[in-house]
């Protein structure tokens, strides 16, 4: 006995054959795939929105961390630090060189006395690109001579207000008398509050040359190693800087990790529970098909090509949505202030902007695809076991 | 004329309620190729099941069992699966078309898995039983007869060298019960098509003149 017509398709020409046969049944049976796809649809938009805000969190405590201080990357340098940042502000990848002065000093008030760091700034400069500045309570930013900014806290330990004078004692035992306090700031970070101070630097001014350096872009690693070669100083990055914050950014990447995981497992239940309870609906079709001659084997192709088919475009409609839906709330932000009034990592703002990454696009995509796939293995298996004639006569 | 189908000592039991075993029993037969035959008996006779042996639907549990000389015992799965498409057409009492599939795609599926699309011989198919222009008709679009007859199309579109058909006329009136019988008669004339019909309607068995009848399990002669 041989076939006298024809063969079985095989290898392409049996792949396109079940592919049509799939697209078709997907397309007929619109309700049990509309609820399918909706399913991962809304799993996978949901992922990309979840990590899209994770990332703006990420953002936001990088953002606010390094405006407080340090810049995306800091140096310590013994030459002028007016001139390096001067130079390096000519370099189109920086957005901003912040030249400083620091020095130890004792402050004497008159209910009691702090130590501080005095920081000698350029204050122009530091109320476009730093935080302390938009952290004012009272008074202003010093401009010029003997002008000092001091945080509330340690204003209120040492007793003296906006307006009065102060003297500071500064570690080589020599003074700088008669400072006028014009202005407070408070980060709600208590320790900076209560141990810094801000004065305008001069071309005379001491203490240790430093520079906080802002770039452009938010990935500038090559950029930093082509500054340190170009100017042959030392530029630390932020998380050699703020390990505490490069930490909370891995733990944070690990919790979404495991959240997008977890609602993955739950929508995998969910559509496993859906492919199955649809395969249950369509054994008399495929009892049907088998008595026509689809092997066990084909039948478990067609029903893995249909879940595939509806695993693909839910997922890319998905990640369509959930990037539509990251870039409309990114417009405005989300305002997390309420949460983060006391949160050294939220200094300037608790204002986060939800940003889509490539690895927000294709982890949800491929956990959603898959756990799809997988969703879809349990009825497939049974759809090939049951025999034709067992199907045919429960029926 | 040669032998389509020969069975000896063909038995398949089913285990039922009152422990006596329900299914067919030590069934010797032979059906010549290009015949016409009628497998006559009450309900639970066990003719739907011979049916489903000899379309390799089932297993038997003893027995030979040769369709063109191929003993089906000795296929796999796969094997069996393969035999049906390229050689087997059936029509079943339930007509047992695919629901979403329309009334040409139910036709041209037989075609497709054979790797094979002919259009021209599909619509023609369709005309030949009285669907012509109804190719784009949900199933749940025709009427009893309709689908019965889009049933038929589909079990010969392929050529098949055997068609089996279960209770093709359980719920046809009798027009539409003689028009299925007359179709089934010039299918086997023009393609040379076996077929073989179990039924207990007696409007088809009277009028078939190669009868065999199947009695709790069991082939009764004469």
């Amino acid at each position: 006995m041989s076939s006298t017509e024809g063969d079985i398709p095989r290898g392409l020409a049996g792949l396109g054959l079940w592919s049509s046969l799939a697209l078709r049944f997907v397309a007929r049976h619109r309700r049990r795939s509309l609820a399918a796809g909706l399913f991962i649809l809304i799993g996978c938009s949901l992922l990309v929105l979840i990590h899209a805000i994770a990332v703006g969190v990420n953002d936001a405590m990088v953002i606010n961390t390094t405006a407080l201080h340090h810049g995306d990357a800091f140096i310590e340098t013994s030459a002028n630090p007016q001139a390096l940042a001067t130079r390096m502000e000519s370099d189109p990848a920086v957005a901003a060189a912040l030249p400083r002065r620091h020095l130890t000093a004792l402050a004497v008030g008159n209910e009691g006395s702090t130590s501080l760091a005095l920081y000698r700034v350029d204050p122009t400069r530091e109320q476009t690109h730093a935080a302390v500045p938009r952290r004012l309570v009272a008074g202003k930013y010093p401009q010029e001579g003997d002008e000092l900014l001091l945080g509330q806290v340690a204003a209120e330990a040492l007793g003296i207000e906006i307006g009065d004078t102060l003297e500071l004692l500064l570690a080589d035992g020599s003074r700088l008398s008669e400072l006028t306090l014009v202005g407070l700031f408070r980060t709600q970070i208590e320790q900076f509050d209560a141990h810094t101070a801000y004065m305008p630097l001069s071309d005379t001014s001491r203490g240790e040359g430093e520079i906080a350096l802002f770039f452009h872009q938010r990935d500038h690693a090559n950029e930093l190693a082509r500054l340190q070669h170009e100017h042959g100083a030392q530029l630390r990055p932020w998380h050699e800087l703020r390990p505490d914050l490069l930490q909370l950014i891995e733990m944070n990447d690990i919790s979404v990790a495991l959240v997008m995981l977890f609602v993955f497992i739950l929508v995998g239940f969910g559509i496993g529970n859906l492919f199955v309870l649809t395969t249950l609906e369509r054994f008399r079709e495929f009892g049907i098909l088998k008595a026509m001659g689809v092997t066990p084997g084909e039948l478990q192709l067609m029903v893995f090509l249909e879940s595939l088919l509806i695993g693909l475009l839910a997922t890319a409609a998905g990640l369509l949505l959930g990037w539509a839906m990251s870039e409309l709330l990114a417009l405005r932000g989300i305002d997390f202030s309420a949460m983060t009034s006391s949160n050294r990592y939220f200094v300037m703002s608790g204002m986060v902007h939800p940003r889509t990454t490539a690895e927000g696009l294709w982890q949800p995509g491929v956990l959603a695809l898959s756990v799809s796939l997988v969703a879809a293995y349990i009825p497939a298996r049974i759809a090939a076991r049951r025999a034709a004639a067992q199907v045919l006569n429960a029926v | 004329m040669s032998t389509m189908i020969e069975c000896q000592g063909l038995s398949r039991r089913y285990p039922d309620s009152d422990g006596e075993g329900r299914g067919v029993f030590a069934i010797d037969l032979q059906i010549p190729a290009g015949s016409m035959t009628v497998l006559a008996g009450p309900s639970g006779s066990g003719k739907s099941t011979l049916l489903n042996l000899i379309g390799g639907l089932e297993r038997a549990d003893s027995g030979c069992l040769l369709v063109e000389g191929q003993d089906l015992n000795a296929l796999d799965e796969r094997g069996l699966a393969l035999y049906r498409r390229r050689r087997v057409g059936f029509v079943f009492q339930e007509y047992n078309l695919i629901p979403s599939l329309n009334a040409r795609e139910n036709i041209e599926l037989p075609l497709r898995l054979l790797g094979q699309r002919d259009d021209q011989r599909v619509e023609a198919m369709l005309e030949r039983v009285g669907l012509g222009g109804r190719g784009a008709a949900m199933p749940n679009q025709l009427s009893g007869g309709e689908r019965q007859r889009l049933a038929l199309a589909r079990a010969v579109i392929h050529r098949p060298a055997l068609l089996l058909a279960d209770e093709p006329t359980a719920g046809l009136d009798a027009a539409n019960a003689l028009m299925l019988l007359q179709l089934l008669r010039e299918l086997n004339g023009e393609l040379g098509v076996s077929v073989l019909l179990a039924t207990h309607d007696a409007r088809l068995i009277e009028r078939i003149e190669r009868r065999m009848r199947l009695e709790d399990g069991r082939l009764a002669r004469g």
